[in-house]
């Protein structure tokens, strides 16, 4: 699941002909024009950014000269300025009376001359002044590039660009000097050479830091592989300079940055040149997560300035004051129970609300209201409900909130604070009259109830306070806004039931928020990480623990999963000694938690893989078919280029009993995921009636835990979703149990009854019938029936028996061949085996002639019954007679037994 | 996709100036220029937009505004007699204090302002009467 980064439809780039009078847009590869009579323009959403070729000459031409004229007189102007400094010394001592005992001194800085080279160095303070401060005192700014609606993005593909409508920029303009700088010193002889450009550009510091946080670790041995020479980025006429610097605008305005930095020139570069491309996928890295890493380095410049109340670049929004509480109601009583938020996120200084921006315009506009200014969060556990308040208090605290939210206070609050406080002063009911009172007259406060549904007297019962009762007529009719939040299970289940709590508020609902802004959260986690745990957090870091937890903690919502994730490889990093925390030791800490591997294709559970099916040969035998298919499905699960969206593999078994259907599913649950105990067995038969499609989905009625059984397949899903689930004899199920399989073979989910999803998107899904296994029989008893007659016949009862739909859905239909004698014998054989290593855990040892598996199978034969009487035959007269010889003390620990023809005869 | 370019006007500007630049006099011209286009023109908008941020953060700070719309509100919303009576007395103490310091750093960086208008024409005063003195 990759991240959507949101790169596309905010810039257009094109160039118009101007011999042919046409435009094109570029749209895929980035060519460097070098024909005069091409000029280059980007487009915004609003704005039309150009640049020409007497821009670029006049640059070349004057851009060095300045610079060393500027930096000549800045030379001069440090010089001129001791003399100042001496002087101003001089005056000094006059004024204090010291000068007078040195004659000659206090003659000079008396004189004319004194006071002309005084007032010269006042000058040069001047001019240096304006030297540091021209640019920070009016510095450029690009403008945010918003994204293009798709209907604009149509109308200048089918109509062309109307050019009146966009604010016309001149591109140079936003270069600054240390990109004019690289520019002017790789061009001579009015050619421009890209290869040294790079090369300046990739040594720079800031350029390096961002390699390094990308985890980018190119060498000049990388290059080399990769072609990157002379030749493959050559020199252009200077002409080219427009291209370079169109593309590295567009990657400015692209990672929010405020001017064209070298950084973006070799972004520019990177996205130019194919060999250069080639470079970063070598190194499992890409544009976007440099653009990203940029991104983030201009979000951090911009939380900075945004701090800077004094800059009347920023943005200043009125806090209130010291008296702004003068005008406001006291909260005494209130402020035992409750939790000031706009305190606290002062304290913890993180940013709330990231991805949720339509959310909060909803809040603010209930909250804006003149009446019914309550509001419901719904939404899943981790989706941030709670960040949606704390980002609200956020604003409040910077003064970015409308008039009516203005020096408003959100007090959160605790149920368990007021139970205490109550106990303490023996009369709960007034208490809360009073808290009620004050919250209407202080006029300040919006309540915040973390659990609304602990305020339903339902709940509270079930919770065992008596608080609900009392305080809800008061919330009911509140004359002060109210924050709740409550996710969709309670929500259901709490609220359906009471129209007026519902009429009460208005619900907001919160999604899940994307990846790219989950993304954007761990971005602001990044330096308070660093600085617990004393690592360094590359990119792809990051990214992995966004896109792990997203496919595998799908329990969890993002941006909590991906938190969490994070970390936990920053702990693990911690205690491991890592210093650099990368997206394989993400994955490797998920691989430890899951028990699975995850990730880069790791050398050892790659020869796990490759030995899968011969282990499972060894231990299953005469199924070579059902094997293969299996093992195909966990290599294409292993290397990740299977449908994600769906369960590893669905499988449908099909044949007579004891032919190995259960078996071969433990055998897999052991091989692959660990552990035979790790298989969810469902036998289906238990789902015959319509009454247990409930049951199947984890229903109230079967209630003990929380509205359920605590062992549903809805929980033992939950807690282990990385297994093989076995679903026995599914045609006896109820035909409407069948149907809820569409939904997990589609979509790897399951809707319980309530209302929770469970992810089947890491299970091998095996379904067993025993349907057509007469026809598969007769190929035993009857020769002139061959397998695949018998196949066939078997394959038609089945379409008669299941739905099309669902038997389209199955990834493989596996006919299990029944057991021939010669297979019995194997099976024997192997029985025999796993018999002897348990009694080698008693120092016995068991031996066997070859003739003995055979006699086995032939005397359990019993066609129909598979496997099974072997087991039961060995077990009556194998390990019956050793039992027997052991009692009698025949047989002792060391000893060595040999399995008699007389006990099978 | 090719299309009629329906552009009309795609001229741009120059970064420093029309000509190319062959003598330090015209980059001594230009420079000062731009200097004196700084000094008076930029900075001067620059630090009246400060004054106004300055004035601003003051008014905030000591919640003059807030106070004055709010001026006959009893004291925390107490409203009671006392309760008035206290919250305009408070008012009516705090406020002359808070206005004057208002008025005091508005009028300081308003004379910074002056001061900065002035200091390069000061300084060649006095550089000329100095010179003028030998």
């Amino acid at each position: 699941m990759a991240i959507e980064y949101g790169w596309q439809n905010r810039t257009v780039i094109g160039h118009h002909q101007k011999d042919s009078n046409t435009l094109e847009l570029i749209e895929k590869d980035l060519p460097i024009l070098t024909k005069e009579s091409d000029a280059l323009f980007l487009l915004t959403r609003d704005q039309f950014f150009s640049i020409s070729t007497p821009q670029i000459s006049n640059v070349l031409t004057n851009y060095l000269k300045y610079n060393r004229i500027n930096n000549q007189v800045r030379v001069i102007a440090n010089i001129l300025l001791m003399p100042g400094l001496f002087i101003a010394v001089g005056y000094l001592l006059r004024y204090l009376g010291v000068l007078e005992k040195i004659e000659i001194l206090n003659q000079f800085i008396s004189s004319n001359i004194a006071d002309i080279l005084f007032g010269v160095s006042i000058f040069n303070v001047f001019i240096l002044w304006y030297d540091y401060f021209k640019d920070k005192s009016h510095p450029v700014r690009l403008p945010k590039a918003q994204k293009i609606p798709l209907n604009d993005l149509e109308e200048i593909k089918t109509t062309g660009i109307k050019f009146g409508r966009y604010a016309h920029l001149e591109a140079i303009n936003f270069v600054n000097e240390y990109t004019l700088d690289a520019i002017c010193n790789n061009t001579k002889n009015e050619q421009i050479d890209t290869s040294s450009l790079f090369t300046e550009l990739f040594v720079l510091p800031e350029i390096q830091e961002i390699f390094r946080r990308a985890d980018i670790k190119i060498t000049e041995e990388i290059f080399s592989k990769n072609n990157v020479t002379k030749e493959t980025l050559p020199k252009y006429s200077y002409t080219a300079i427009r291209s370079i610097i169109i593309y590295a605008l567009n990657e400015a305005l692209l990672t929010s940055s405020t001017e064209i930095e070298p950084k973006h020139l070799i972004l520019a570069l990177l996205n130019v040149f194919p060999v250069l491309r080639q470079t970063l996928s070598t190194q499992r890295s890409s544009i976007d997560i440099l653009r990203e890493v940029i991104r983030y380095q201009s979000y951090e410049k911009d939380k900075l300035k945004r701090a800077q109340h004094f800059n009347p670049n920023v943005a200043y929004y009125r806090k209130g004051g010291i008296a702004k509480d003068w005008v406001y109601g006291y909260t005494y009583i209130l402020n035992h129970f409750t939790k000031n938020v706009n305190e606290q996120v002062i304290v913890e200084r993180d940013i709330y609300g990231i991805g949720h921006d339509d959310e909060i315009e909803a809040l603010i506009s209930v909250l804006g209201k003149v009446s019914n200014r309550n509001a419901l969060f719904v939404g899943e556990p981790g989706v941030g409900k709670s960040s949606i308040v704390m980002g609200i208090a956020q604003r409040i605290n910077s003064g970015d909130v409308p008039l009516q939210l203005k020096d408003k206070r959100i007090l959160k609050f605790d149920i368990n604070g007021l139970i205490a406080q109550s106990s303490k002063e023996q009369n709960l009911e007034g208490l809360v009259l009073k808290a009620m009172n004050e919250l209407e007259n202080a006029k300040d406060v919006i309540l915040y109830i973390d659990e609304m549904q602990e305020l339903i007297p339902s709940k509270a019962n079930e919770s065992g306070h008596s608080i609900a009762g009392i305080l809800l007529p008061y919330i009911l009719n509140s004359k002060f806004p109210i924050l709740g939040t409550v996710n969709y299970a309670d929500y259901k289940k709490y609220f359906y039931s009471m129209e007026s709590l519902r009429q009460a508020f208005t619900n907001i609902e919160i999604k899940e928020i994307s990846a790219v802004d989950a993304l954007q959260i761990l971005e602001t986690k990044v330096s308070q990480l660093e600085r617990n745990f004393n690592i360094y957090i590359t990119f792809p870091a990051l990214i992995s623990a966004v896109e792990l937890a997203q496919r595998y903690n799908k329990e969890r919502k993002l941006p909590s999963s991906a938190v969490q994730l994070i970390e936990e490889a920053c702990s693990w990093a911690q205690t491991s000694g890592v210093r650099l925390v990368t997206g394989e030791h993400v994955s490797k800490v998920l691989s430890n938690q899951k028990g699975i591997p995850i990730g880069s294709v790791d050398p050892q559970d790659s020869t796990k893989l490759m030995k899968l099916e011969e282990n499972m040969k060894r231990k299953i035998i005469g199924q070579e078919d059902a094997i293969q298919a299996l093992v195909e499905a966990l290599r294409r699960a292993h290397v990740d280029i299977r449908n994600p969206n769906k369960p590893i593999g669905t499988y449908l078994f099909l044949g007579p009993t004891g032919v190995g259907k259960t078996h071969i599913s433990k055998v897999l649950a052991e091989e692959y995921f660990g552990s035979a105990n790790s298989m969810i067995r469902v036998d289906m038969s238990e789902y015959k009636e319509i009454e247990s499609v409930e049951k199947f989905l984890g229903g109230v009625s079967d209630s003990s835990i929380l509205g359920r059984s605590s062992t549903s397949l809805v929980d033992k899903i939950k807690s282990n979703p990385y297994t093989v689930v076995l679903f026995d004899e599914m045609e006896k199920a109820h035909p409407q149990i069948l149907d809820l399989f569409l939904q997990i073979f589609d979509e790897g989910r399951l809707t319980s009854t309530l209302g929770e999803t469970v992810d089947f998107t890491h299970s091998i899904i095996i379904c067993t019938s025993n349907i057509g296994s007469l026809m598969l029989l007769e190929t035993l008893n009857d020769r002139n029936v061959t397998w695949q007659e018998a196949k066939d016949r078997a394959m038609i009862e089945l379409k008669q028996a299941i739905k099309p739909e669902l038997l389209n859905r199955y990834d493989k239909v596996l006919v299990f061949h029944p057991h021939d004698i010669q297979n019995l014998s194997q099976i024997s054989e192997l029985l025999l085996a796993e018999l002897a290593q348990r009694l080698t855990e008693k120092s016995i040892t068991l031996k066997w002639g070859n003739l003995i598996p055979q006699l086995i199978a032939s005397k359990a034969n019993d066609p129909g019954l598979g496997a099974r009487p072997i087991k039961r035959y060995i077990q009556d007269n194998i390990e019956g007679n050793i039992a027997k010889e052991m009692i009698e003390g025949r047989v002792t620990s060391g000893q060595e037994i040999t399995v008699k023809e007389s006990w099978i005869v | 996709m090719t299309q009629q370019n329906i552009l009309t006007n795609s001229q741009g500007q120059q970064l420093l100036d029309e000509s190319r630049v062959d003598n330090i006099l015209t980059i001594i011209k230009h420079t000062t220029k731009e200097f004196l286009n700084w000094w008076y023109v930029k900075m001067t908008v620059w630090h009246l937009r400060m004054l106004v941020r300055v004035s601003t953060i003051l008014d905030d700070n000591l919640s003059i505004s807030l106070l004055i719309k709010n001026f006959f509100l009893p004291w925390h919303r107490d409203f009671s007699l006392i309760g008035y009576v206290f919250g305009i007395l408070i008012k009516i103490l705090f406020l002359p204090i808070a206005i004057l310091i208002y008025l005091l750093f508005s009028f300081l960086y308003f004379l910074l302002i002056c001061i900065w208008v002035l200091l390069p024409i000061a300084t060649l005063i006095y550089i000329l009467k100095s010179l003028l003195g030998i």
